[in-house]
């Protein structure tokens, strides 16, 4: 039991190097790409890895890595619009319903219920249907579809809170219902919405991916990871790396915000209330 | 009713319960959830206690007596009955009057461990107290450092988590918040249940001398008989939702008139050794209390009772002065 | 009847976060057979951890637990996990203090019986079946056949109290090691239980050491007392010659702490301050910083256990100085 928490850092460490990496890429990919991600250059059509294209270049002699590294920016900020909009908008909710109980809990539960019966990808599909392609529209979406999972969640950590002998000492103090909720409870759920919020980071890269891989989100000529593999999926015998590629950079950033969550929650988890 | 007791003379109450009444669903749920039983979890109770006095309340578990607790300070609202604080209805009142009644009303909790926000330093736990209530502006550092002095803490703790001290610690820190708003009555729900004996004497002594000096009421809640004879100047045996018996503490202990008052009493194991219930194994009450899901048919005590008449399987006794401030709801004291 | 169990010099230490966690620092106690002795500490005194390593049951991979425990003779500090196995529930058993927790919830309560009669006694499938039904019918549950096949939930915490010290005799051992086994219950339930506990004692002839807090229920059930104080036993002797004259000052804090009949109106003396921390090192006696009996002199080293009268042992500098008050 004493040996859990070594193992948990060393991932954590891992997890956290990863990330930070994928982050550096994004922010760094003006003055590390070799070329502009749009730039064209039909001389180099599907050319090999070389000194002018580390990865190789794609079907209009776009530069790989470029395409990669910028196609990062707008992954990476569209999960993160995606889970700040879906995590702040699910936890007020979860907060609210879980405190208050009664009529307001058994609507937004039943709304929460019937979002979830939805599978996930479906119900972006239908929103993006609906409202139109395009990268604010995919984000809404999946924003939409990430809301019930967290309020659920802060929900019945609300429930469990809200029993506590600290909650009522609050109600008996006479503070506002706003006051317990938001500085006394939301703080204490705070930490497993963090791990939750992780791990849907991982998920909705990857549900970008395949809506931009569906043509639904991010619109050519922009690199995006999904939109990439879309189109490397065409040449996928002639030119591996065009597909391969942005699949690997997606896989490696699921995992590390998986490893991200996973690590986090070892690290919160162990008895907050122990002691 | 419970009030006119000899300790007690002359002196008005701060606060009263008529006919309070709280149910909860219970039992076996139908396909929309919905339960089929109410457990009712306190069921007619009147108690009043006097100005500066201790009202003890006793019963085991699943009686009613936290809930009871939380009605009286309104944590949970009653289905039937009155409140009422220094004569003033308090059952109706709402918002700004709910906030007032939260500064003359407060109540020390069961684990202290729970008690407090985890997140929050010792001080920033009573500053806001006083933030809320708009106490002390400019002077909350005084007052805070006061209050721990007053109830035995030092203001070192002030920079400390909750979780770095110790159940007594806690106790005495949940006693200090209460009394930030400077309230008249104190509910004691289980106050030293959690806590070590030697600790246990430190908070009665605290409770004792809250009382004397500050003229504090209380109504202290426990199950330990010991406890709640060495606090009170009355006591209330509460059973199954319902009081049913109320007398002097000292009376109540050397004359039981219930027959589970006196069972309760004979099961105290007794360090003396003197009254061991090992060798009078007769006394002992027998069975458990089970759940009160509808009203019952006569004495709700009846089905562990070892005096019962046939007159206890027919009707419920009401509770009914046998003497001056003693009251018993037991047929065998009815005349 | 002599020497059912012996232990030497126990310690159990705990890896914590500051370092090892001294939770026992050097228990020696007796036990014969037949008799009921009553282990009584507060919280963090190491009686918990004491009646644990009896049954070897502290997880040794975070638990170095040294010394020795004899029963019957044999070491059981030495025995292998098959061994210890096969000693718990024939030698010794336990009974834990939440009944609620010590049966599986989503399996019928009738089945566990009988599987620990199977495992247990070694019976098969047909005679621990009819076991358990007796068992039922032994603890007064009426249509035994039906609450064979209930959950725990629906049985009461006095109820499954009773059944797990059934369960815990079924091997028939001869010492009981019953942790805090009422404190769970209430009151009127706690008496039941406890009377059931003292018939079967008296039926099997097998030794209790009960864990306890309450100097009520020592007094009630058991003829010898240990007092543990820190991770040490200060006192023990016979129950009614401690409780009516204590040698020890922690004794007699801890009774003068109790709210009695008649201490009503009066102030309860109390302990001031807190026992030493689990990772502090020695220095003097634990008790002194809290002793209202204590000279300079008590900081000269660990007071070592010494004769209080005929049966009775007080590790207390003072013992044959002092002359304390303990409760008629």
């Amino acid at each position: 039991m004493r040996r859990r928490p070594k193992a948990g850092r060393a991932v954590l460490l891992a997890a956290s190097s990863l990330v930070a990496l994928l982050c550096l890429g994004a922010l760094l990919a003006p003055a590390i790409a070799p070329h502009p991600p749009q730039a064209i250059d039909l001389r180099s059509s599907f050319a090999p890895p070389s000194q002018d294209h580390p990865l190789g270049a794609d079907k209009l002699g776009r530069d790989l890595l470029s395409r990669l590294l910028y196609g990062s920016r707008s992954t990476l900020l569209a999960a993160l619009l995606v889970v700040a909009s879906s995590t702040l908008l699910g936890t007020v909710l979860g907060l609210v319903s879980g405190y208050a109980g009664g009529l307001v809990d058994a609507m937004l539960s039943r709304i929460f219920d019937v979002l979830l019966a939805f599978p996930a990808l479906l119900l972006a599909l239908l929103i993006v249907a609906s409202v139109g392609r395009g990268m604010a529209n995919a984000v809404i979406a999946l924003a939409v579809v990430y809301v019930p999972t967290i309020a659920r969640l802060v929900r019945s950590l609300t429930l469990v809170e809200s029993r506590l002998a600290y909650v009522e000492a609050a109600q008996a103090l006479g503070y506002s219902s706003s006051r317990i909720v938001f500085v006394h409870i939301a703080p204490n759920v705070a930490p497993v919405v963090l791990v939750q919020s992780t791990i849907d980071f991982a998920y909705s890269i990857l549900d970008l991916a395949a809506l931009s891989f569906l043509g639904l989100g991010v619109q050519p000529p922009l690199a995006d990871w999904g939109a990439m593999l879309a189109e490397g999926r065409e040449y996928l015998l002639f030119a591996p790396s065009l597909a391969v590629a942005p699949g690997l950079a997606i896989m490696a950033a699921v995992i590390a915000f998986n490893l991200l969550g996973d690590g986090l929650q070892t690290r919160f988890d162990p008895g907050r209330r122990g002691a | 009713m419970t009030g006119g007791n000899r300790e007690g003379a002359g002196r008005p109450a701060i606060f009263e319960a008529r006919l309070l009444e709280k149910t909860f669903p219970a039992g076996p749920r139908d396909l929309l959830g919905r339960s089929a039983g109410r457990l009712r979890a306190v069921d007619w109770v009147d108690i009043s206690v006097l100005e500066a006095g201790i009202l003890g309340l006793v019963g085991e578990s699943g009686c009613g007596k936290s809930t009871l607790a939380r009605l009286a300070l309104r944590l949970i609202e009653r289905d039937a009955g009155s409140l009422s604080f220094r004569g003033e209805d308090i059952g109706a009142l709402d918002g700004r009057g709910l906030s007032r009644l939260r500064r003359s009303m407060q109540i020390v909790f069961q684990n202290p461990f729970a008690s407090f926000n985890p997140r929050f330093r010792v001080g920033t736990v009573l500053r806001e107290v006083l933030r809320v209530h708009r106490l002390a502006p400019g002077a909350e550092r005084e007052r805070t450092e006061g209050m721990l002095a007053r109830v035995g803490l030092s203001k070192e703790l002030l920079e400390r988590y909750p979780g770095e001290l110790s159940g007594g610690q806690l106790q005495r820190l949940g006693f200090a918040r209460a009394l930030l708003v400077e309230p008249a009555f104190v509910v004691c729900d289980e106050p030293v249940s959690a806590l070590d004996v030697s600790v246990q004497a430190q908070i009665l002594n605290l409770v004792a001398e809250l009382r004397e000096s500050l003229g504090i009421a209380f109504l202290f809640i426990a199950h330990d008989l010991r406890v709640v004879e060495h606090i009170s100047d009355r006591v209330a045996v509460m059973y199954l939702g319902r009081i049913v018996e109320s007398a002097g503490s000292g009376e109540l202990y050397l004359s039981p008139l219930h027959p589970y008052t006196r069972g309760l009493i004979r099961a105290i194991p007794s360090p003396a050794g003197g009254s061991s219930f090992l060798r009078d194994r007769a006394s002992l009450i027998r069975g458990e209390a089970s759940r009160l899901l509808e009203a019952p048919r006569g004495c709700r005590f009846r089905p562990r009772c070892p005096v019962a008449m046939a007159r206890c399987g027919q009707e419920e006794p009401g509770l009914t002065g046998v003497g001056p401030g003693r009251e018993v709801a037991c047929w065998l004291h009815h005349s | 009847m002599s020497g059912l169990l012996s232990l030497r010099g126990l310690r159990v230490a705990f890896a914590g976060e500051g370092g090892a966690a001294m939770a026992v620092r050097g228990v020696d106690l007796e036990l014969e057979g037949g008799e009921g002795l009553a282990l009584v500490g507060e919280s963090g005194s190491g009686k918990s951890a004491t009646a644990k390593a009896i049954l070897g049951l502290h997880d040794m991979s975070s638990t170095a637990v040294t010394g020795s425990v004899r029963f019957e003779g044999r070491e059981l500090l030495e025995l292998g996990e098959a061994e210890l196995r096969s000693f718990r529930g024939r030698g010794a058993s336990m009974v834990f203090q939440d009944p609620g927790t010590s049966f599986n919830p989503l399996l019928r309560m009738g089945e566990q019986v009988a599987e620990a009669f199977r495992s247990v006694a070694g019976l098969d499938r047909k005679a621990a079946r009819e076991a358990a039904l007796g068992l039922f019918s032994r603890l007064g549950i009426r249509d035994p056949v039906t609450r064979y096949a209930q959950y725990p939930h629906e049985f009461s915490g006095g109820m499954l109290q009773r059944m797990m010290i059934l369960l815990a005799l079924a091997g028939r051992p001869r010492l009981l090691v019953a942790d805090e086994p009422t404190t769970a219950l209430d009151v009127t339930v706690q008496a039941q239980v406890l009377l059931f506990l003292e018939e079967l004692k008296e039926e099997l002839g097998m030794a209790v050491l009960l864990v306890t807090h309450d100097m009520g229920i020592v007094a009630e059930t058991s003829t010898r007392i240990a007092v543990m104080y820190a991770g040490r036993i200060v006192e023990t002797g016979g129950t009614a010659e401690v409780l009516g004259s204590p040698a020890h000052p922690y004794t007699e804090a801890l009774l003068e702490a109790m709210p009695r009949p008649g201490s009503r109106g009066t102030r309860l003396a109390t302990i001031l301050g807190l026992p030493p921390g689990v990772y502090e090192a020695d220095s003097g006696c634990p008790f002194f910083p809290r002793c209202r009996h204590a000279l300079a002199s008590c900081m000269d080293g660990l007071p070592p256990s010494v004769e209080a009268g005929p049966g009775r042992k007080s590790a207390c500098f003072r013992t044959h100085s002092l002359s304390l008050r303990g409760i008629a």
